[in-house]
């Protein structure tokens, strides 16, 4: 069964559209992981998954159900732009968070304690969530998300702001929900991450989906023609190759995309000596290097077309 | 539902629980009561100190009854003026410096000046060359409709008693009668008696030059103006000033803001000067006094029961209802606006909405603090309760004369009904405005702007009262009261002061009712759209662009 089936969906404000034609479907217990650049339109997307806005044609079926009142209870939702009520105290938030929810009674508080011990804020509970610094306040948005024990989870750029340890923290949240089979969509523009922990992607941009699928299958559509390389030295060479499509420098790291018919193994003995390589990694591409030249590659039709 | 009310009890609760709440809630009455009894309470605290004060008598004739009028004793029995006689044996600005002095040396509380014309005011004229003379007596007739007098010109110089003299150098005789009644006569020495427009006396000082009944040119001047003529045939152009002033006494002191004192000090000496006035005519004071004593009007109110006799109590009640209303309004309408920008800044307004609709959370907060409005009207209405149950005994105790104002229970049932009905109607009204703007800005600030129209819609009917109070049942009234935005305040007003024909009632409720629909509506649109916007403030189009949104 899919936790979140999306069909064609649009969104226009005014004469810009925010959202065009997007589909995908999510199966049950996976990560799914939705990407693009700044103003992609996954923030919306995530919303009109919420309710908070409507499309304006396309259907969204949360865990089979048209989304409601009663489906929002079964559902977690981390917003992009984080907030609290800063007036309110920590203990009380989360029982007016989760009653609205449609959660009340001893089981909720046990719960709301629990995930407060885990997170070491139980000391904070009758505090005011003002007074929490930063750092509490994200792992207490984190509880807030999911303390109802929602079986589908929705965040936006959650890792955005995080620092380290934070991220550590949510990361294994998301891989702890995903063992009891809960289902994750999360947005970003982070590639790295998705990388990590995602079962699928569908990568978006400029409102319309560009490549959609699971993230093993997409890598292995790319054949081995990358390299990563970790080197010293003067690199600016390489770029002029006849083998070499086009690369991406970093300064002390390169990935070098390869032409359709050139061999790894011919390339290596031309840069050695010249520089110092530590490591010489022959892979597919990276989901970032596939993510900007598909963005670059969409950019160029629509100029072309336009 | 339920979430509704989730969100309806966190608003109330955590707004009950503030200071700001407990502080409003207690200070409003005591803000009520203070502006009644501090005056009262003022007046019993301060302990009253006797006062020396001197006297420049310049008629030599005052003093002794001003001593006498101002003679009246303080509790322990000593005198509250101590008045201070200074013989004008030099200079009179000799004696002003060093009395000047005095004051300054706190040895005089005050010192008050007599002028020498202070029984009989003598006018000044002003000349054209600006020289000024006192003038002892001018009669001026403005004639009207008179064929035989100039009926062109309406401004006629007249001068010394018995003596008129006109614009063609004519000269009649004959005086002036009928002084007090509405018409004016001027009788000529034939007997033929004149009706005039207003008469005017003016008087001339014993230096002025004499006009004497001489064939002289007359002539009318600008307005404004007005001809003398004098003995030698010279005319002298000059303006009356001072006419009703002049004579004035003076009170000297380092400070002048004890109006009490001002008073009672002013109403000796007029006192004194007007019994002087009276008998100098030759006219008993008393006599007079008895004469224009004057009758008192009571007010009753005719209702389906009878007549009652109304005291004010009755309008003072309303009016504290009047006001409370339109400042609860501001003050929960503000609340409103400051808890959903508050969602709005905080960013959690997302969150909320991941679990209910846009419009659950506008209603729960509009009921929420609905409900905290109840509760601090509740209090109040213990405490006035209370007070009314007390209150005359409290009240008598201090100021026995104002206990019969206050019978809180002489206020009609149906005003308190009224004044619920439109609290809940105009709160509700008032309450989408303020979340409407709430939810478009992002500040307070931004906010203020927004606010002007609706400010003007609860201010405009408070100006309105002084008009309403007098015409209750004018078309203006009637039709002000039937506009939805200024209903709540302006109904209550009018059916505070003469209950209105329940038809007109009942539709200023229907249309109130029927608005408060169409606002909810029409916010719940923008408030969806708004509670996500950040940044800039829309504009009026953006606004229109956020209703068709789906």
């Amino acid at each position: 069964m899919n936790a979140l089936e999306i069909e064609n969906i649009s969104k226009k404000f005014d004469s810009f559209y925010a959202v065009k034609n997007l589909t995908f479907k999510i199966p049950e217990g996976t990560i799914y992981g939705l990407l693009g650049p700044n103003g992609a339109g996954k923030t919306t997307t995530l919303r009109m998954v919420m309710n908070i806005i409507i499309p304006d044609e396309g259907t969204i079926r949360v865990l089979n159900h048209k989304m409601d009142e009663e489906m929002k209870e079964r559902v977690g939702y981390l917003p992009e732009d984080r907030g609290l009520y800063p007036k309110m105290k920590v203990g009380e938030l989360l029982l007016f968070l989760v009653e609205i929810k449609g959660l009340k009674g001893e089981r909720v508080r046990k719960e709301i304690d629990f995930w407060l011990k885990r997170f070491d804020l139980l000391d904070w509970k009758e505090k005011k969530v003002e007074a929490l610094s930063r750092g509490m306040q994200q792992k207490l948005q984190f509880i807030v998300t999911v303390v109802h024990q929602p079986e589908l989870i929705i965040l936006d750029e959650p890792f955005a702001g995080l620092d380290p340890v934070n991220t550590k923290l949510l990361k294994d949240i998301m891989l702890e929900m995903k063992e009891k089979g809960r289902t994750i969509i999360f947005s970003t523009h982070r590639m790295e991450q998705v990388e990590m922990i995602c079962d699928n992607i569908c990568l978006i941009n400029k409102a319309e989906k560009v490549l959609e699928g699971n993230l093993s299958q997409i890598k292995k559509q790319y054949r081995k023609n990358t390299i990563l390389l970790d080197y010293e030295g003067e690199a600016g060479f390489i770029k002029s190759l006849p083998e070499v499509e086009k690369i991406d420098d970093y300064g002390k790291f390169m990935e070098i995309r390869l032409k359709e018919k050139a061999d790894p193994q011919y390339l290596l003995p031309k840069l050695v000596g010249k520089i110092r390589i530590n490591k010489y990694e022959v892979r597919e591409p990276t989901l970032n290097a596939i993510f900007i030249e598909k963005v670059e590659e969409r950019n160029e039709k629509n100029t072309v077309n336009h | 539902m339920r979430k509704i009310l989730s969100i309806i009890k966190r608003e109330y609760f955590l707004i009950v629980r503030t200071k700001g709440f407990i502080i409003s809630t207690i200070l409003g009455p005591v803000f009520m009561a203070a502006i009644i009894g501090i005056p009262i309470l003022a007046s019993l605290v301060s302990v009253a100190e006797q006062e020396k004060i001197g006297v420049i008598d310049s008629t030599k004739e005052i003093f002794g009854e001003l001593d006498n009028k101002l003679g009246y004793k303080m509790k322990d029995g000593r005198r509250r003026y101590l008045l201070e006689k200074y013989e004008l044996t030099t200079e009179l600005e000799e004696l002003r410096d060093s009395l000047r002095q005095k004051v300054l040396d706190k040895e005089l509380s005050a010192y008050i000046f007599i002028p020498e014309d202070i029984v009989n005011p003598q006018p000044v004229l002003e000349l054209g060359d600006g020289t000024k003379i006192k003038l002892s007596s001018i009669w001026m007739i403005n004639f009207i409709n008179s064929k035989w007098f100039f009926p062109q010109e309406r401004y006629k110089i007249v001068t010394s008693q018995n003596y008129f003299f006109l614009k063609d150098g004519s000269i009649i005789s004959g005086k002036i009668i009928d002084f007090s009644s509405n018409q004016r006569f001027f009788k000529l020495k034939n007997g033929e008696k004149i009706v005039v427009d207003s008469i005017k006396r003016i008087y001339f000082s014993k230096n002025f030059p004499n006009i004497l009944q001489k064939q002289i040119e007359g002539e009318v001047l600008k307005s404004g103006e007005a001809a003398f003529f004098i003995q030698n045939g010279d005319r002298v152009i000059g303006e009356i000033v001072d006419i009703s002033r002049g004579g004035d006494a003076e009170y000297v002191s380092k400070h002048v803001s004890d109006f009490d004192e001002i008073k009672s000090i002013n109403q000796a000496i007029n006192s004194v000067v007007i019994e002087k006035r009276l008998r100098e005519e030759g006219l008993d004071p008393q006599k007079i006094t008895q004469y224009i004593r004057l009758v008192g009007l009571k007010t009753i109110k005719v209702t389906k029961k009878g007549e009652e006799e109304d005291t004010m109590g009755t309008f003072l009640i309303s009016y504290l209802l009047v006001i409370m209303l339109y400042i609860t309004l501001f003050f929960y309408g503000a609340m409103i606006m400051r808890g959903v920008l508050e969602e709005k800044t905080s960013r959690v307004v997302e969150v909320v909405l991941s679990s209910v609709r846009p419009f659950q959370l506008m209603i729960g907060k509009i009921f929420g603090i609905a409900a905290v409005g109840f509760t601090q009207y509740a209090i109040w209405a213990l405490f006035g309760f209370a007070a009314s149950r007390y209150s005359k005994t409290l009240i008598s105790s201090f100021l026995p004369a104002a206990a019969g104002g206050f019978k809180l229970a002489s206020v009609p049932a149906y005003i308190f009904i009224y004044f619920v009905v439109f609290f809940i109607l105009g709160y509700f009204l008032y309450a989408t405005f303020y979340a409407t703007i709430g939810s478009m800005v992002n500040s307070e600030k931004e906010a203020q702007q927004l606010l002007m129209p609706v400010t003007m819609f609860l201010v405009v009917p408070m100006l309105m009262m002084a008009f309403i109070l007098r015409n209750p049942n004018s078309s203006l009234a009637v039709t002000l009261s039937l506009i939805p935005f200024f209903a709540p305040i302006l109904m209550l007003m009018r059916i505070c002061i003469l209950l209105p024909p329940f038809i007109e009632i009942a539709s200023s409720i229907v249309l109130l009712v029927l608005t408060i629909f169409v606002m909810i509506w029409f916010t719940s649109k923008i408030y969806r759209v708004g509670i996500l916007m950040y940044g800039k403030r829309p504009n009026f189009k953006e606004i229109v662009k956020w209703m068709r949104y789906k």
